[in-house]
């Protein structure tokens, strides 16, 4: 890790499974649920987050640290000079490689950032989600999402028959 | 640790999906195309009933407002009959978006469509019909005498606004 840059706020987070990660204040509250507790004074020395084990909030953090607003993540001044276009796809394209995890995790990752609200991440963890079944068959959705198939043939037919032009 | 924390450590796999309010979140990204919830709700029951809740139905729209797909026309000058413009599987049918009129209401003309309604003049009865072909609703206003006696010597338009927000009725 770079050098700290004196002056700023850290906020130690814990993970259930006793792990510590001591980030920047303005990174941690890229969580609203960790803002609101910062802003409401209920953050002491350090916050447990429950149900987010240490591999995921670490990768969590590394999402904060990427997207929170005005960070050098590399700590050069370069970021000044570079035009917000550019930012946004450098963004982009980091974020495809931070999600390219397996199942498992995606899935943790969604529920660590609905559990933190954290818009960004909870929208490209569910988002990726969304596209790797929308081309699929119903069959290939159910299996990669273990769905089980409940309804009787019966029911599934009539349900096809209301619209049927969306099975064509 | 205690055991009541460690009971919520859930098994990573299907966690997400267990949970409805999750489960909604990740399916109120389906794609806008007509054909994503239809499809959705032959997954399975809880599929079915997610999909189907009003409030997921308004997120949807909202979400996919900006980037909403052309679903087809009305043909004005062919009893305002609806023309399918995308490919199956969104390839509506005609006959999903058909005006019903009672026998009486004679002829009519289109005077526009905006906000999903579609607004029609009844010319025999002299009534502005506001039709919302998605729901089959239809709502009549007679027209004013002093329009209908300027109608007789000009031309009369007519625009239908739905109001601000996300009302569902007229």
């Amino acid at each position: 890790m770079a050098t700290r840059e004196a002056g700023k706020k850290m906020i130690m987070l814990k993970s259930p499974d006793g792990m510590e990660f001591e980030v920047e204040e303005a990174v941690a509250m890229e969580s609203q649920t960790i803002r609101k507790m910062i802003e409401d004074d209920c953050a002491d020395t350090a916050i447990l987050i429950p149900n987010i084990n240490s591999k995921i909030l670490s990768r969590v953090i590394e999402y904060c640290n990427k997207h929170v607003p005005t960070t050098g993540a590399t700590g050069a001044a370069a970021s000044d000079t570079v035009a917000p276009a550019a930012l946004a796809e450098d963004l982009k394209i980091w974020d495809a490689e931070f999600i390219k995890v397996n199942r498992a995790t995606r899935f943790d990752l969604i529920q660590a950032a609905s559990y933190l609200n954290i818009k960004g991440l909870l929208d490209l963890t569910s988002q990726t989600t969304i596209d790797t079944i929308s081309d699929n068959s119903l069959e290939e959705i159910r299996s990669f999402l273990s769905t089980k198939n409940d309804y009787l043939p019966e029911e599934e037919q009539t349900i096809r028959r209301e619209n049927q032009w969306a099975f064509q | 640790m205690t055991a009541s924390r460690r009971r919520h450590a859930r098994s990573p796999a299907v966690a997400p999906l267990d949970d409805d309010d999750l489960l909604s979140e990740i399916l109120v990204r389906l794609p806008p195309q007509p054909s994503s919830l239809p499809r959705a709700s032959l997954v399975c029951k809880r599929w079915r009933r997610l999909v189907s809740d009003p409030a997921f139905c308004r997120r949807f729209r909202l979400r996919h407002r900006r980037s909403a797909p052309l679903l087809g026309f009305f043909d004005i000058f062919c009893n305002i009959s609806f023309i399918p413009t995308l490919e199956a599987p969104n390839r509506i049918p005609p006959g999903r978006f058909s005006l019903q009129l009672d026998h009486g209401d004679g002829d009519f003309m289109s005077l526009g469509c905006r906000h999903r309604l579609v607004l029609i003049y009844l010319t025999k009865r002299l009534q502005i019909l506001a039709w919302d072909p998605v729901t089959a609703d239809q709502h009549r206003l007679a027209i004013p005498p002093a329009v209908v006696a300027c109608a007789s010597k000009t031309p009369v338009n007519g625009a239908v606004l739905r109001a601000a927000g996300d009302v569902q009725h007229f």
